[in-house]
């Protein structure tokens, strides 16, 4: 692969763009090493074959469907070939998980809603909703100081 | 194992509670604590209080299984409540509760279905005012 670096002073951060015929296994591990990197905090998601560069704030949920890692974002959904956990580690405190599947971003908690199971059902303020397990609720309460 | 034990204490302190809120509804509906408490001995009345509290913990320690979550919702409602009713049951028929006539047996599985609604009521009230707190706090977040 040729690789080139442009200067360019007015850039506050590293930016790096991929030129490629079609994404391969190299694309794929390079772009997974960037997003590694300390320098960045963003993520790459897929949509077919687009791969797509997210701020952690656009993302509303990330859930566990069928073994595949699903992104919601306000309206749009995409697939990851990343693992819950990954996902928990790199997106940071300002989101939590609510169950083994599940991971919510605080900030777009719209209310909770009891159900006849006995459990909770969160939902988010684009409308996705999800069980709040026994297990993970003492961590949201006490997140909201209750 | 924590777990387990919270549910002990909890079916305990509910049993007594029950027991205990049964005494004073049932002594003012007989007419007094003497005409009601009167009709049985102290042994007696103790073994009442502990098949409440076998009643209660019936109810209390099934509800662990809410904590497996790899089994579907409506199956782990139905081993809850049926494990509580038929603790009801069996505890009612040694304890010499229920009579045995067909009328007495079908008033009795309507009273374990009552208790089971009942609980059940408490529990998803309970669950409501849980839920009106966390979303006055995520309202004012």
């Amino acid at each position: 692969m040729r690789v080139e670096i442009k200067m360019q002073a007015e850039l506050s951060e590293p930016c790096a763009v991929i030129y490629a015929g079609e994404i391969t296994e190299e694309i794929r591990r390079i772009v997974s090493f960037i997003e590694n990197s300390n320098c960045t905090n963003f993520v790459t998601v897929n949509e077919e074959d687009r791969i797509y560069v997210l701020q952690p704030d656009e993302i509303y949920m990330v859930r566990v469907e069928n073994e595949k890692t699903i992104v919601y974002c306000e309206a749009q959904k995409y697939s990851s070939g990343r693992r819950l956990y990954e996902f928990e580690t790199l997106l940071g405190s300002s989101f939590m998980r609510i169950s083994k599947s599940t991971l919510v971003n605080l900030k777009y908690l719209a209310c909770v809603e009891p159900s006849f199971s006995g459990t909770m059902l969160l939902v988010l303020k684009n409308g996705c909703k999800d069980y709040i397990s026994r297990k993970y609720l003492p961590n949201l309460k006490k997140y909201l100081g209750i | 194992m924590k777990k387990v034990f919270e549910k002990i204490e909890y079916g305990v302190a509910m049993g007594c509670f029950g027991f205990v809120a049964m005494l004073f509804i049932a002594s003012a509906v007989a007419g007094g604590a003497n005409v009601f408490m009167g009709q049985r001995t102290g042994e007696e009345w103790l073994q009442v209080a502990a098949c409440f509290i076998i009643i209660a913990l019936g109810y209390s320690v099934s509800s662990l299984i809410y904590e497996l979550e790899s089994f579907a919702i409506s199956l782990r409602v139905l081993f809850h409540m049926t494990i509580g009713g038929v603790v009801f049951l069996l505890t009612s028929y040694f304890a010499g509760w229920i009579g045995e006539n067909f009328g007495a047996v079908m008033m009795y599985i309507l009273i374990a279905l009552g208790i089971t609604a009942a609980f059940w009521g408490v529990l998803v009230l309970g669950l409501k005012m849980q839920a009106d707190k966390i979303n006055k706090k995520i309202d004012s977040k």
